[in-house]
């Protein structure tokens, strides 16, 4: 007799019913915005599967189509690969496969930023700044651009080279390639076409030439009145050390007068805030980080003790570049050094790689994921490296209107235009339709409004343009000359191009397209009248006229973003928004002062822990203080102040204090740019450049000085120094306890390096930085920018290069390299960069791993 | 007996790993098939269970050899804010619950019809 099976009762088969039901549901339906819980956790294609491609499989042999002739790639040590190909189309093949491999979400992600797609891949939360990027049309303008290129442009080709190679990657992904971010927003990438190229550039130019400054301006003209205004954003920064060397050993210090406040208009300045603020999570987003994880992690990442203060605005921006001729280089050889500074991100936006091709390329640099060429590098022959040069190349026009509400025409010379309407709706991740946008443009761009006026723009970034032909002459000159040459048709964002050569010259240029306006509106700093088709731009500065410096007799060139020609040398206005030029005068000094530079020193040089600034503010503190009655706070903050040796490194106390001060010092004398905004505390609505703070310093008795909340007393300047010093001192007691380890300048400043949808866990916090406001390695209050690549190079006989950069090769954060040379960056220490000739050159210890591509059948 | 447990445990964590390599659906259908295979069995659904939590650790196991897969554990957890051990727990619980569940369905649903037709009905 068979035994009667025990059955399980209705009550456990319900149950278990249930739960099959629940878990089949979560495991493949997206909940609440989490990922499929089963594909997730999928052992074989899931999140695992990271495991099995975060090291690279030893040798592949794999296939893209078009390739004219077998591909070896070699991969080093660190990670980089090494592209030999038999031709240029095919050596960016090879490198769009890699890209893709290793950062095809990076690609993807800032690809959809520009296209204003985004809310299909991270979902609706990212609606507002699809809006937004629908309204600047960069995508519009990215394709008008490229569909103007020739079918037989060489940048066509390239492009569509480059993505033959993605898409190839795309097409032989196996389930487990996927990268993670991916898999936690249940998408999958699309194909890459080659006109997402020129978005990526598109991308760059609003990271780099995007200026609403006019908008700002008038906001503070409400307040304070137009003569003030132009004294405290003035065209010309009032101290003069230009990147053309004009002669001078040393700044020269244009002080003028700034007049005094005259009574403004509050609620315009409020309206103007407000416009400032809702692009500012749109700049972030095309800066690298679309912050959908944790929005309100900004708050609480990484912002260091003093995250309420506003910064002095010249803090965060920070890009150098110098070169050496030989004859002040101890090994007589000419020597470069290079680090722009970007938003810090995981993956970072730069991906080293080395492109070889027989007799026509031989190329060392960082690539941008997205494009075929390296933008900073070295040959065998020359180096070069950029900063951001920072032209005026937005205008902003307020247009009269037919209806202030509904406008459809607008006025030019006194005769109606139709206003081009350009509908744009936005679709969700299911696809159906989130929004339903209409954007005005006049002929010279998008209409936005700004209070009771409609503003259009004239942005040179969206005029569309080739970055690829330009890099590719820069990666095949053979001298200084051709460089120079080559890159005379930088479009933009305008770069001021720093290079060296093995002949032993250097040479500087701002190059990029500079706009020449009219008599009427020579300067581009305010807003125009856009009823008159004069103020429209002319045409452009011709390469003879760009700020410039060939073998300078002072043996050296550099720039540090800051104002490119000495006004006295050339008045033509070029731009208004220069950094105060801390940086170049520390870097200048240092290389004056030195005769025998040596590789390392450079290196030393790109985190030296000196500010400029601090020599002019730090006697000011203690000078004010000076009279001050033993015991107080004053007189033991200025004697803290006076024991320090001004350095910023990461065991100094007396920094934490000196940084509070003068951000005090910046609150209370520019509180008449401050408004109250309902609900919050009072906001400035700009921030004059420290270098115009100093400005105001030489004349004590500016009304400026007088303190707004203390309409009975008339404040002198001593009056305030002494204040904000001794709130410095409070604020920082308060916030960190009496003087001790806690004031330790490396816990209060340092980087934050996040991963490009702001997860934490994905980001590196507190990385320990050197450096601080006006130092050449200039830490930002938040620490999410810095040095986004750091490059030093001898053009000797053997062209020798080192660099590092906060990151690491690899996207998959699951993988050794995905922030392999962190470490390496917060130390201020250089990798030796492998330029090896020959494929076989690379020596098997020294080769990670191997792809040998062939052309597809 | 129970070497014979162990063998048929071995055997069904073989098939519910070659059922996972088509994708991870395949498990609760492979687990449900078990079920049905093995109704009159009091502890085929523990057997289908178990399995299905050894399945997936033998993978993780495969894994483990290639890659780093402490570190997908770790950022995976990072992002879940769990610990990394909780998130081996989590994937092997679910490969468990699935299995089971699927597998005491199953047989439940075999046993229903058997009895039906026992029955005439």
């Amino acid at each position: 007799m068979t035994p009667t099976p025990r059955t399980s009762s209705p009550a456990t088969v319900a149950l278990a019913a249930a739960v099959l039901a629940g878990s089949l549901y979560i495991g493949g339906v997206s909940v609440a915005g989490a990922p499929p819980l089963g594909a997730l956790l999928d052992p074989v294609h899931g999140v695992w599967a990271l495991a099995r491609t975060a090291t690279p499989p030893a040798t592949a042999n794999l296939a893209i189509p078009n390739l004219s002739t077998p591909v070896d790639v070699r991969f080093d040590d660190r990670g980089v690969p090494h592209i030999f190909a038999g031709s240029v189309a095919d050596v960016v093949r090879a490198l769009g496969y890699v890209h893709a491999r290793d950062r095809l979400f990076q690609m993807e992600l800032q690809t959809r930023a520009v296209a204003g797609t985004l809310a299909e891949l991270v979902g609706d939360r990212a609606l507002p700044l699809d809006q937004e990027a629908r309204a600047q049309g960069l995508a519009a303008a990215a394709r008008r651009g490229f569909e103007r290129l020739a079918d037989t442009s060489g940048a066509r080709a390239l492009a569509t080279a480059y993505a033959d190679g993605v898409n190839a990657y795309i097409a032989n992904m196996s389930s487990a390639d996927l990268p993670f971010e991916f898999r936690l927003l249940s998408a999958q990438p699309q194909r890459w076409e080659p006109m997402y190229t020129a978005y990526l550039f598109a991308r760059m130019g609003l990271t780099l030439a995007y200026s609403e400054g006019e908008l700002r301006r008038d906001a503070v003209e409400a307040l304070v009145g137009r003569a003030a205004t132009d004294a405290l954003f003035p065209v010309n920064n009032p101290i003069q050390e230009p990147i053309q060397p004009n002669g001078q050993r040393s700044a020269r210090f244009d002080w003028k007068a700034i007049p005094p406040p005259q009574p403004g208009d509050t609620a315009k300045a409020i309206v103007a805030l407000a416009v400032r603020d809702s692009r500012a999570a749109f700049i972030a987003a095309m800066s690298g980080i679309v912050d959908v994880a944790a929005p309100s992690r900004g708050d609480q990442m990484g912002t260091g003790a003093f995250a309420h203060v506003e910064q002095l605005d010249d803090v965060a921006v920070g890009s150098n570049n110098w070169a050496v001729a030989p004859r002040r280089a101890a090994a007589g050889h000419a020597l470069l050094a290079g680090d722009p500074h970007l938003a810090l991100s995981l993956p970072s936006i730069w991906y080293e790689a080395h492109l070889v091709v027989q007799d026509s390329l031989d190329v060392y640099g960082v690539t941008l994921p997205g494009a075929p060429l390296p933008p900073i590098g070295f040959t065998r022959d020359v180096a070069w490296s950029v900063t951001n040069t920072g032209a005026d190349v937005a205008d902003y026009f307020v247009e009269t209107v037919d209806d202030s509400i509904r406008p459809r025409r607008y006025q030019v010379d006194g005769e109606w235009r139709q206003l081009n309407e350009r509908v744009e709706a936005i679709h969700a991740k299911d696809g159906r339709i989130l929004a339903t946008d209409t954007v005005l443009e006049t002929h010279r761009g998008p209409m936005l409004r700004s209070g009771d006026q409609w503003v259009s723009r004239r942005w040179l970034i969206t005029d569309g343009y080739d970055s690829i032909i330009p890099f590719l002459g820069a990666a095949q000159a053979r001298n200084v000359r051709e460089l120079l040459t080559a890159t005379e048709a930088f479009f933009a964002p305008a770069q001021n191009f720093v290079s060296a050569d093995r002949d032993g010259h250097i040479a500087l240029r701002s190059t990029g397209r500079f706009p020449v306006r009219t008599r009427g509106a020579a300067r581009g700093d305010q807003l125009l009248d856009g009823s008159r088709s004069a103020n429209d731009w002319q045409t452009w500065w011709t390469p003879r006229e760009y700020p410039q410096a060939y073998d300078p007799a002072q043996g050296f060139v550099a720039s540090a973003n800051q104002q490119p020609k000495d006004p006295r040398v050339d008045p033509r206005y070029l731009g208004w928004d220069w950094p105060s030029p801390w940086r170049a005068m520390r870097i200048n000094e240092m290389l004056r002062a030195d005769s025998a530079v040596t590789p390392d020193k450079m290196r030393r040089m790109q985190t030296d822990p000196v500010s400029a600034q601090t020599a002019y503010f730090l006697p000011a503190f203690i000078a004010a203080a000076a009279a001050a009655e033993r015991d107080t706070i004053l007189a033991r903050a200025a004697q803290m102040l006076s024991a320090w040796d001004g350095r910023l490194v990461a065991e100094n106390r007396e920094a934490v204090l000196y940084e509070a001060a003068l951000s005090e010092l910046a609150s209370r004398t520019w509180d008449e740019l401050a408004v109250s905004v309902a609900g919050g505390l009072p906001r400035r609505v700009d921030t004059p450049q420290s270098s115009v703070l100093l400005e105001l310093m030489q004349d004590p008795g500016s009304l400026w000085w007088d303190d707004q909340s203390t309409p009975d007393v008339r404040e002198q300047r001593d009056d305030i120094v002494r204040a904000s010093l001794v709130a410095a001192w409070q604020r920082v007691v308060a916030r960190l306890g009496p003087p001790g380890p806690a004031w330790r300048w490396g816990a209060s400043r340092h980087a934050l390096v996040r991963h490009l949808l702001g997860i934490p866990a994905l980001s590196r916090e507190n990385v320990p930085v050197t450096g601080g406001p006006g130092s050449v390695a200039p830490s930002s209050g938040n620490g999410n920018h810095g040095a986004s690549w750091r490059m030093v190079v001898e053009l000797g006989d053997e062209v020798r290069g080192w660099g590092i950069y906060p990151g690491g090769q690899s996207g998959n954060p699951a993988s050794a390299r995905y922030a392999e040379f962190l470490g390496k960056w917060s130390a201020g220490t250089l990798d030796t960069l492998r330029f090896p000739r020959r494929a076989d050159d690379l020596e098997a210890g020294i080769t990670s791993s191997r792809i040998l591509f062939r052309g597809a059948p | 007996m129970t070497r014979r447990l162990a063998l048929r445990t071995l055997v069904v964590t073989m098939a519910f790993v070659a059922a996972t390599a088509i994708s991870w659906w395949a498990l609760p259908i492979a687990a449900g098939l078990f079920g049905a295979l093995t109704a009159r069995d009091r502890s085929g659904a523990v057997v289908a269970g178990f399995a299905g939590m050894l399945a997936w650790a033998a993978a993780l196991a495969y894994d483990a050899v290639i890659g780093p897969v402490g570190a997908v554990a770790s950022t995976l957890g990072g992002v879940l804010q769990i610990r990394p051990i909780g998130v081996y727990v989590l994937t092997l619980s679910f490969a468990g619950l699935i299995s089971v569940c699927s597998a005491i369905v199953a047989r439940s649903a075999v046993r229903a019809f058997a009895s039906r037709s026992a029955s005439g009905g």
